[in-house]
């Protein structure tokens, strides 16, 4: 699902999501798969937590409707799946 | 059942409020909007069927285990799943397990097409008359909003008549309308997926409902074979979930939490 897919379909959600398709060139992910949805930040950090103990280390949170400051491990995640460094 | 239709009711219960006001304040006001708000209700609650209807095949496939489910729904890539069926010509050569699939989910197939399977034996030799399709479904979407619009129009009528008409046995008359219409949608996900599983090859279809599957009665799915299976599940019904698997894992996560396990 696209960034407009996930607004549309999961408004004011935060969207748990694995990469999907990324940019041949950039090698950036243009699509996700959602896992989950929540409501708040705090539950969807509890998940992420949840599905990297279940072994899902390439799943990151998106806000659909607001930015949400991240830092430290969790921005690091987040660079390292959208950029697809480890490519 | 009763959880279910209180919050359909509140929603219908709420338009029509707001339709009442507008005909108090305008016995002559336009039918049109409301008619649009309620449709466009039975298409949100049409689509949460169908994520109910798929949600329960994928619970039925792995037998309720939905920690294992998790697991494999949260590693399966979709992509390289369906790249690998275009590569394909037949729907036996893509989903050669299709029986073994089929037997997990007979039960609940047959519970829900009430053990008539011939129509949609038939309709697997249909794929590819999409203009057929489109106008079938064009003409269901002028019923429902036509059948609404009746129900509006008699409230207003009533309004007129009384301004202090209750709306709940419309709102009533207006659930009892869309679930006259459940049927379709349900239909329409186990249509799909025998259509997809079985293209162009009906006569395979039957003997495996009529012969195959009632022959080799309940089988337990090997475990290391319920990933292979859950993608055959995925592929066929692709065009309802695509890329969205969160009313899955969220059942998943209820489900465990509901019993502990």
């Amino acid at each position: 699902m696209t960034f407009q897919t996930l607004k549309r379909e999961h408004p004011g959600k935060i969207c748990i999501c694995r990469p999907h398709l990324r940019d041949a060139g950039s090698g950036k992910v243009v699509s996700w798969i959602c896992l989950r949805t929540f409501d708040r930040v705090d539950e969807a950090k509890e998940a992420l937590k949840s599905f990297e103990q279940n072994g899902v280390t390439d799943a990151v949170f998106i806000s659909t409707n607001r930015q949400i400051s991240i830092e430290g491990d969790l921005a690091a995640r987040y660079y390292r799946v959208y950029l697809g460094s480890e490519q | 059942m009763a959880a279910l239709i209180r919050p359909y009711n509140e929603r219908c219960g709420d338009i029509l409020l707001k339709f009442k006001r507008e005909i108090c304040h305008n016995p002559y006001a336009d039918v049109t909007p409301y008619t649009r708000m309620i449709a466009d209700e039975f298409i949100i609650w049409s689509k949460e069927r169908e994520k109910e209807i798929i949600n329960l095949l994928f619970l039925d496939l792995y037998a309720r285990d939905v920690r294992s489910l998790r697991r494999d729904l949260c590693k399966f890539e979709p992509q390289s799943f369906l790249s690998s069926l275009e590569t394909l010509e037949t729907s036996k050569a893509k989903f050669p397990k299709r029986v073994l699939l089929l037997c997990q989910l007979y039960r609940t197939l047959s519970l829900f097409v009430e053990y008539d399977f011939f129509g949609y034996i038939a309709a697997c030799e249909q794929i590819g008359e999409s203009k057929y399709e489109a106008a079938w479904e064009k003409y269901e979407i002028a019923r429902r909003k036509y059948e609404i619009e009746l129900i509006l129009l008699e409230l207003s009528d009533e309004i007129c008549l009384n301004p202090n008409t209750e709306v709940s046995l419309y709102s009533v008359n207006l659930i009892e309308l869309y679930y006259s219409m459940e049927k379709v949608y349900e239909n329409r996900v186990i249509k799909t997926l025998l259509q997809n599983l079985y293209a162009h090859d009906s006569q395979s279809l039957d003997r495996d409902l009529n012969v195959k599957i009632p022959m080799l009665g309940q089988v337990n799915v090997p475990l290391n074979q319920r990933a292979e299976l859950l993608a055959y599940l995925y592929g066929a019904l692709a065009s309802y979930i695509g890329e969205d698997f969160s009313s899955l894992i969220e059942r998943c996560d209820n489900m465990e939490k509901i019993y502990h396990w």
